[in-house]
């Protein structure tokens, strides 16, 4: 169904809406550890090397197919060859289930910054964590009623992002001026903080002293790779809705490398902001800082609380700042995801954003309520594993095969270098049929065989195939439901 | 802290930061270029 197309008033928007989509959790709680733990300054060298072969390529890919068909996931894979529209929905639905559990955690980052006021996680974190907060119970078996203040949490998440969507791009463009440049501010602020707690610069060391000697290990390059194809938002449809909301003259490589460097420079910088708090903390307690080093839910939920109470002063005033930032940095990645999805529904059969809108959080909210029981934290892991871990790199694959040999690629080319201030050249051709389908069939192959070998977490085998495979199998049925599902007033 | 880790520093600013800053004064400068155009 034909209905016109909005767009982003300005190129800022665009760009910041992309930066805002990119940077998320997994920039504070994830690149520093996994630089830390792959040869510190050293990881630099292949994380910028999959950054310019694989990062930004696949950014000017997605950003440029939008911009230029102006549709979003599954019109743009529909109208490269017909039986592939069910690809787009794939990818979609994989979007969608993302924005489901991802709003887990900022549920929890509202529950904690209630918290933060009086910080009632003081000298108990893990505990305060695992069995106030979380509840948890014996295993995924045991999954229990959701739990009040969580509940709270998660309505308070999918209201904000309703209010965010909307009125779409318009409503969008609003929000991203605040929720784009808060948590870099919030950042600086707590980096500032760090750097002046004794121990700090032991972390940043820890941070930054390269081991040159761990990038013989094949296994640090694929490390990379996967880093920064999670952390661009790449493969969920986002960056193609995004781009679709451009108009046709749009400028895309630049846009393309601000957002890759924006997001990759927000990572590093988040990092010196981590590992001061971690060189605090270990030289209080008295340890070794690898014996404190963590990552993901660990360490936004323990470790750094932990580093809160022992402050000399101003804990709660840190304490709320760090899980603002939490809050700033995931909800735009939230709500991009979301907006992806209903763009392509929009494209298909029309409706108004509004009402898609309020159809899509009501639906997502009462699902994501399942992460709020006292099992919850469980199939929280399992389903976020194995969407990242076997769905997004499928499809990633699947959409460097289908335009890189399928689509006229060099045409395609030809068309950003027309549009565009950074002219690409066959390195661009060569990252996206090439190197991009290499990694990431290695990294689904290391994966797979990480699961024949010794199911994740130890969970049982049936938990893993009902949240794990069964999430995967569930989103393929949906991606074919929609794409069969007739237009109503077919022309 | 080690001279290699300040190294390792410099690159990471030089790279990210720097590759930033000329990216988003490509940016302005095409836009400038294009009102320019404009208003001839």
């Amino acid at each position: 169904m034909a209905i016109e197309r909005e767009h982003w008033k300005n190129r800022t928007s665009f760009i910041l809406a992309a930066i805002g989509s990119a940077v998320g959790l997994g920039n504070v709680w994830r690149f520093p550890y996994v630089a830390y733990q792959s040869g510190g300054g050293a990881f630099l060298i292949p994380y910028f090397i999959a950054l310019f072969t694989a990062g930004i390529p696949m950014l000017v890919l997605e950003m440029g197919l939008g911009q230029r068909l102006q549709k979003a996931a599954p019109e743009v894979f529909g109208s490269i060859r017909k039986g592939l529209e069910w690809f787009g929905w794939w990818a979609l639905c994989l979007g969608g289930g993302i924005v489901v559990y991802y709003s887990t955690v900022l549920s929890w980052s509202w529950v904690y910054l209630w918290h933060s006021i009086k910080l009632s996680w003081a000298n108990q974190e893990e505990l305060f964590f695992m069995q106030e907060i979380l509840q948890r119970s014996s295993g995924p078996g045991e999954i229990g009623a959701p739990i009040w203040y969580m509940v709270v949490g998660m309505f308070l998440t999918w209201l904000s992002i309703y209010l965010i969507l909307r009125k779409g791009v318009r409503s969008v463009e609003k929000v991203i001026y605040v929720t784009v440049p808060l948590p870099m501010i919030l950042l600086t602020i707590l980096l500032i903080r760090g750097l002046t707690l004794p121990g700090a610069m032991d972390g940043i060391r820890y941070y930054l002293t390269p081991d040159f000697s761990m990038l013989r290990n094949p296994s640090i390059w694929l490390r990379a790779y996967g880093q920064i194809f999670f952390s661009l938002s790449l493969a969920f449809g986002v960056m193609i809705a995004y781009g679709s909301f451009l108009d046709r003259k749009s400028e895309i490589t630049n846009s393309a490398f601000i957002t890759g460097l924006a997001n990759c420079g927000t990572s590093f910088f988040a990092g010196f902001a981590v590992f001061s708090m971690l060189g605090y903390l270990a030289k209080v307690q008295g340890l070794p800082l690898p014996e404190v080093t963590t990552s993901g839910t660990g360490l936004a939920f323990v470790t750094y609380p932990t580093a809160i109470t022992m402050l000399p002063a101003l804990n709660s005033v840190i304490g709320i700042v760090f899980f603002i930032t939490l809050l700033t940095l995931g909800i735009d990645s939230a709500f991009s995801l979301q907006e992806a999805f209903t763009a392509g529904i929009r494209d298909k059969w029309g409706g108004s954003q509004e009402k898609l809108t309020l159809y899509f959080t009501i639906i997502a909210f009462f699902i994501s309520l399942i992460f709020t029981t006292r099992g919850g934290f469980y199939w929280f892991d399992i389903v976020d594993k194995w969407i990242c871990d076997f769905g997004l790199v499928t499809v990633g694959l699947g959409q460097c095969i289908i335009i890189g040999y399928i689509y006229n690629l060099r045409d395609f080319k030809d068309y950003l270098n027309h549009v565009s201030e950074i002219h690409l050249g066959a390195w661009w051709i060569v990252a996206i049929r090439y190197v991009t389908p290499v990694v990431l069939f290695t990294i689904l192959i290391m994966n797979v065989r990480a699961e024949i070998i010794e199911t994740y977490g130890g969970y049982p085998r049936w938990a893993s195939v009902v949240g794990g495979w069964g999430v995967i199998v569930l989103s393929v049925i949906l991606g074919y439901f929609l794409w069969r599902k007739p237009i109503k007033n077919n022309e | 802290m080690p001279i290699s880790a300040w190294i390792m520093f410099g690159f990471g600013c030089i790279v990210l930061y720097g590759g930033l800053t000329v990216c988003i004064h490509m940016a302005y400068h095409h836009r400038n270029k294009m009102i320019d155009k404009d208003n001839q």
